[in-house]
């Protein structure tokens, strides 16, 4: 898909919380940055305004948020309403990792992150091929959408 | 190479001068007088005159001395900061200002609003360092913020240093205002890393510019063989060289307004269960403390150090401390007479020195994880730092010894020793007492070698290492 607007897709990487698992997140980044994305990477124990401050300064497309530890649901409730808040209320948000404990249909998982306001929701088995088309997709939208608005 | 040497510094209280023998890396002659405010210059003269009087006969026909000046005088470099999120590049904003000798006055993040642009033009400062967003970031902040700059009555040299890519569109909003503005590369081009560098050259230059010429100074800069400079930023590049072999250096100079930290050490310490957030902190850093001084400030720094005050003194001796510090607000000059005022300027002292070696460094929390405890650094860790020299009218005195220690080992003590059982609680990455050696700028040659620093570095530091006198700090 051409990339119409000239900036490099920029998106902001980290595991939030008090979550310390480093290694997917390092995963994350080199293949992300591989594949030409411009990365922002946190890296682990990072706060909901740590993203959304890093997505304004560096005006990314994307926050895309890792959980690991089981404790995502308390973790990332609420990071919709901050970003409406501090002004990029359009941004990007996906979600992956072990997003809750014990065993749930990932069907019920993904339902309540969506509810939550997050676009996507990945288990933590996904095809990072596949991610990544989705991602280009999806910024192209949202770049699109931004250009008609200021037209 | 010229063998002899110039160095005047005018300073807010005192213009000081000396004579160097480059080649034998000595002082000849010193001369000071007080600060000539109405005008500069006359205080100026009076020191170059007596210093050129002092040239030896034999070697007066030679070469004309060089001569290198820095300022300080009348507020220093007042500088006002704008950022866009004040975590991130309103922060480097006040880093590349404190780096290139300004003092931030004011600071602003996000959008400019009226009653911002209102204190920006009642405070008048020297200029106006502009940034926000990341190179290819936002835009969308730093124009708007541009623009109501433009609108304003704001006379302040405007020193553009955020987001490239909209760098001649911001340029020329201000130029097409009449606004004098210049650009200069980002202090944050991404978040990893701060940029001082472009912003501390094009400060100077500015400096140079317009400031010496407010201030009266352009006969000066005529004779001059360097670019005069704001007396922080020669010192900052002095304190870059004088620390060796990794030891982590810290330097303090302690005036009657304000207090300077530099450190050139590692910002991070090798801990396993640590992890930093935040703007990644530089070796070399400097920040200025513009509420703690040991005369014009006093009041504050009593309010500041109260808790610690109040330990050491009676009732008696409270009322007779306040007493003291009111009569130094009311006449700058005065200096104590008494054991015991002597005694209540050294407490004042070991605020100044506690209270600014905590803000320059970074603190620890803890924080409980799934995996155990694990500590969140923010700003720099000090723990690095083995070395203090003290620099300033106060510090170089042999009793300074003292203020270091009472410092560095008990003004923060009710905070280090939490009681048994209790939660960790959040620390300050201050220096390790047990590891430092001290030693006194007894000469107080700092700002003065300072100004030889980038023509002569090797005189330069050995003018340093001579005014060095090592303290013990411990029994």
């Amino acid at each position: 898909m051409p990339n119409l607007d000239k900036r490099p897709y920029t998106i902001v990487l980290g595991v939030i919380g008090f979550d310390c698992h480093s290694v997917g997140n390092k995963i994350l980044d080199a293949y992300f940055t591989e594949r030409g994305f411009k990365v922002i990477n946190l890296g682990v124990m990072v706060s909901q305004d740590e993203y959304i401050s890093a997505a304004i300064e560096s005006a990314a497309d994307a926050i895309l948020v890792s959980s690991l530890y089981g404790h995502g649901e308390i973790d990332c409730d609420g990071l919709r309403g901050r970003c409406i808040e501090r002004g990029i209320g359009d941004i990007i948000l996906w979600v992956g990792g072990n997003l809750v404990v014990g065993k749930k249909d990932f069907s019920e998982v993904e339902a309540k992150f969506k509810a939550m306001g997050f676009d996507r929701v990945f288990p933590p088995d996904t095809d990072l091929d596949k991610a990544v088309q989705e991602l280009i997709e999806d910024i192209e939208k949202r770049r699109q959408k931004k250009a008609e608005e200021n037209r | 190479m010229s063998e002899l040497a110039l160095s005047i510094d005018i300073g807010s209280t005192w213009t000081k001068g000396i004579l160097v023998d480059i080649r034998d890396q000595r002082v000849l002659h010193r001369e000071g007088t007080p600060t000539t405010v109405d005008n500069l210059v006359t205080g100026f003269n009076r020191v170059y005159e007596a210093l050129q009087k002092k040239i030896p006969g034999n070697r007066a026909g030679s070469h004309k001395p060089e001569l290198f000046v820095s300022s300080s005088a009348k507020g220093g470099l007042t500088i006002a900061a704008i950022g866009l999120v004040p975590d991130l590049t309103l922060k480097a904003a006040k880093m590349a200002a404190a780096s290139a000798g300004g003092k931030v006055i004011a600071s602003f993040a996000y959008k400019l609003t009226p009653a911002d642009i209102a204190k920006l033009e009642t405070l008048k400062s020297d200029i106006i360092l502009l940034s926000g967003g990341t190179d290819g970031g936002d835009e969308s902040y730093v124009l708007h913020n541009a623009k109501q700059l433009a609108a304003s009555q704001v006379q302040s040299y405007i020193l553009y240093a955020g987001n490239q890519a909209v760098r001649e569109e911001v340029l020329d909003i201000l130029g097409r205002a009449g606004k004098e503005a210049g650009g200069t590369a980002n202090i944050l081009p991404d978040l990893d890393s701060v940029q001082v560098d472009g912003a501390r050259k094009s400060i100077g230059e500015i400096f140079l510019e317009r400031i010496i010429e407010g201030r009266g100074l352009s006969t000066v800069r005529d004779i001059c063989s360097a670019m005069p400079r704001p007396t922080p930023a020669a010192v900052y590049d002095l304190v870059a060289l004088l620390e060796k072999k990794d030891e982590g250096l810290l330097v303090l100079d302690m005036g009657g307004a304000t207090t300077d930290v530099y450190t050139v050490s590692d910002p991070y310490s090798e801990q396993s269960n640590r992890v930093f957030r935040g703007l990644p902190e530089t070796r070399l850093k400097r920040t200025v403390e513009g509420d703690l001084g040991l005369r014009v400030s006093a009041a504050f720094v009593a309010e500041t150090g109260a808790a610690y005050i109040q330990r050491i003194l009676d009732d008696e001796g409270l009322r007779a401390f306040h007493a003291w510090v009111e009569r130094i607000r009311a006449t700058t000059g005065l200096l104590p007479a008494t054991e015991e005022e002597q005694q209540f300027d050294d407490m004042l002292a070991t605020v100044c020195v506690a209270e600014s070696i905590a803000r320059h460094g970074g603190t620890l929390t803890p924080s409980f994880t799934p995996e155990g405890l694990v500590w969140v650094q923010q700003g720099k860790d000090l723990g690095r730092v083995h070395r203090i020299i003290g620099s300033g009218g106060r510090l170089a005195q042999a009793r300074s010894i003292n203020i270091i220690r009472l410092a560095l080992e008990t003004y923060f003590t009710d905070e280090k020793e939490p009681k048994r059982g209790s939660w960790p609680q959040v620390q300050r990455l201050l220096p390790h007492f047990n590891e430092i050696t001290y030693e006194r700028d007894r000469d107080y040659i700092i700002p003065l070698a300072a100004n030889l620093t980038l023509a002569y570095p090797e005189a330069a530091t050995a003018l340093v290492q001579q005014s060095l006198e090592r303290e013990y700090i411990h029994d």
